[in-house]
């Protein structure tokens, strides 16, 4: 009956019909990306109908345990980010500003985004990871030099800089209510395959972190795991960390944020193991407590371990065509992270959702024809 | 919060002695395992200014001081101001300092006891020295009519996503981040004895905080708190041989801080107790106590 009507219609009313068709988005994800996808999403495509759908949302996922710190990275390992240096500057960049333009409204507290100063601390210059760091990015950024009087005497050298942290135990529920807000739907469950969503989404968003290994078979996911010990001591208003390049072992972060410190950490490659390690923690409170004696007696609230979503040559942000059968799906990826996952968040939902708008209009023109 | 920046004392080399070696102390403590039991805490923060200032002549006693100027992008987190300072410092808290320093007084075989003094001639005969650390009460226990207070109304937030202190222009207003709570300031207002919250102070102090740091909009007001600090135009630290008719008490007067009270402490305390010292020194032979 639809049908018949369609062919009847002069153009300017067919046009109207499209007009008010709403494309099915599913974001596979709640994590940090998949949710400020989804918000990117749903706040500027009006005739996009938002789903989000995933295994585990906060306080579970990879994101909640993440400390949160903003660190621009310059030189970056094999399996984090990629070597196109422009883009991932964008995408820096822009999450910088998200972060700002958050920290200097009244929404700071609620989206649990601090403005955060403190030390990176080495005892000789050989032991100094600052090449790392895009440093220019931070909105303050001093090396400190040997003579220069610093809290922590023992250590020659260091730096002091100013940046962002976002606690993602109070962002990502704030990005939820966002997208919700905004008209947004939210799904528990777990996808086994892509195959599950034809004929049920328009497109698919692919922000999926670890789970890209089973979900898509993509083999070059490496796994790094990252142990942290949670505590309650929010006199620590400044972060700490320390490095060290000889066998010592002695490095370790202090992160405090709005409600917990997170103390830290291991990157251990090619180790996915979710359990707690005893010998992480006890190492990682040793090590804190050389630097902060006061947080040797501090009870921790919890220990967490999370497996980072590295992969070699770095994040997937593409549009593919997926086909089943006769069925086409397009599907944007947006996952691959790694360890700069609130890093470069924003910018990579900004980028992620130029995507979906260029597949849309592919899609409105098709949908005419 | 160990600030020296004050500003109704004149800079003199006695009080920056003072107060280099009160930071040094608190230094210290900071590294110790009972730093927060104690209350001490690093502190990062901004003071920023309507015009140009020059630098203080504390720059140099504290961590990694900086000035900002127009140019510098972090200035736009304060629309309206033209120059600051940034740097850290250390802050130290009465409720949790003040209970530490008994148990340690108390530990050393200190006695604390709990009485109200008319005259210091209440003590004379039974001490061989007092030190008179009275603070506001100097006015009426010494009769020192040049103490007058300076009365500081604050309001106590729960906002733990504020990290760093802000004061502005002439540190009337403030916002510093404590142990669970931050403190929002202040006043002062000279001679003003109430120490009961005036609504109309927290409201003002309140609005204008919030103008600055909008997220505090959506704080939670915990708690208001006036204040009187011992204002006097110099510090009171010496030696007086104080008569009453044939009978001497020999006083050390440690009092007259005004706002640098924990930002001067312990540097007046060791100049107070080498006084006490030259005191006992001076105490013939012949009426010690053998």
């Amino acid at each position: 009956m639809v049908r018949v009507f369609q062919k009847v219609l002069p153009n300017s009313f067919q046009r109207r019909i499209n007009m008010n068709k709403k494309w099915r988005v599913c974001v596979i994800g709640a994590g940090v990306i998949g949710l400020s996808t989804a918000v990117n999403i749903v706040e500027n495509i009006p005739d996009a109908k938002v789903t989000v759908i995933a295994e585990k949302m906060t306080p579970n996922t990879t994101s909640d345990g993440a400390a949160g710190i903003w660190l621009p990275p310059n030189a970056l390992n094999d399996h984090e980010l990629g070597t196109d240096v422009n883009r991932i500057r964008k995408w820096c960049i822009e999450t910088r500003e998200h972060l700002g333009n958050l920290c200097r409204s009244s929404e700071a507290g609620n989206a649990g985004v601090q403005l955060l100063t403190g030390y990176h601390l080495f005892k000789t210059k050989n032991d100094s990871n600052e090449h790392m760091y895009d440093t220019e990015l931070f909105p303050r950024y001093n090396l400190l030099s040997e003579d220069q009087s610093k809290p922590y005497s023992e250590y020659k050298y260091g730096s002091h800089f100013t940046t962002y942290l976002a606690e993602c135990r109070r962002y990502l529920p704030w990005l939820m209510n966002r997208f919700l807000r905004h008209g947004g739907v939210l799904q528990e469950g777990k996808i086994k395959s892509l195959e599950e969503l034809i004929g049920k989404f328009d497109i698919v968003i692919t922000c999926v972190g670890v789970g890209a290994k089973s979900l898509l078979g993509d083999e070059s996911m490496v796994a790094v795991r990252g142990q942290l010990i949670k505590v309650s001591a929010p006199w620590m208003k400044n972060f700490v960390r320390t490095f060290s390049s000889s066998e010592d072992a002695s490095d370790m972060y202090i992160y405090p944020g709005v409600d917990v410190v997170s103390l830290g950490g291991t990157y251990q490659v090619n180790n996915c193991d979710e359990e707690n390690d005893q010998g992480d923690i006890d190492r990682i409170s040793k090590n804190v407590a050389e630097v902060v004696p006061a947080l040797k007696n501090v009870k921790p609230l919890f220990c967490w371990t999370g497996i980072r979503p590295c992969r070699k040559n770095g994040v997937r942000l593409e549009l593919d065509m997926v086909e089943y059968g006769k069925d086409k799906l397009p599907v944007i990826h947006n996952y691959g992270h790694g360890s700069f996952g609130i890093i470069v968040h924003w910018g990579c939902a900004l980028e992620a959702t130029d995507l979906v708008r260029k597949c849309l209009s592919q899609l409105r023109l098709t949908s005419r024809l | 919060m160990h600030y020296s920046g004050l500003l109704y004392f004149r800079y003199s080399r006695t009080r920056k002695q003072w107060s280099d070696a009160t930071f040094k102390y608190l230094s210290r403590l900071l590294r110790e395992e009972h730093a927060n039991t104690a209350g001490v805490h690093l502190a990062s923060g901004y003071h920023v200014f309507k015009e140009v200032v020059k630098d203080p002549d504390w720059s140099g006693s504290v961590y990694g001081f900086r000035t900002i100027s127009e140019s510098d992008d972090e200035l736009k987190m304060f629309p309206g101001y033209k120059h600051g300072w940034f740097f850290t410092s250390i802050m130290c808290e009465g409720p949790r300092y003040l209970p530490w320093l008994t148990a340690r007084f108390k530990l050393q075989g200190g006695i604390m006891i709990k009485k109200h003094l008319d005259s210091l001639e209440q003590l004379s005969g039974q001490y061989d020295v007092v030190v008179n650390c009275s603070g506001l009460g100097a006015y009426s226990l010494v009769n020192d009519k040049s103490v007058y207070p300076i009365r500081g109304q604050l309001l106590r937030v729960e906002a733990p996503w504020i990290k760093h202190f802000v004061a502005y222009d002439d540190f009337v207003i403030y916002i510093f981040p404590g142990d669970r709570t931050i403190a929002l300031g202040g006043t002062h207002q000279y001679k003003d004895w109430r120490e009961t919250n005036d609504e109309e102070d927290c409201e003002v102090i309140f609005k204008e905080c919030c103008k600055l740091v909008p997220s505090l909009k959506k704080s939670k007001v915990l708690y208001k708190w006036a204040g009187l600090r011992p204002g006097r135009l110099s510090v009171r630290l010496e030696k007086e041989n104080v008569k009453f008719g044939n009978r001497r008490l020999k006083v050390v007067h440690n009092y007259g801080h005004g706002g640098g009270g924990i930002s001067l402490h312990w540097g007046c305390a060791q100049h107070a107790a080498r006084l006490v010292r030259d005191i006992l020194e001076e105490v013939p032979l012949a009426s010690c106590k053998l």
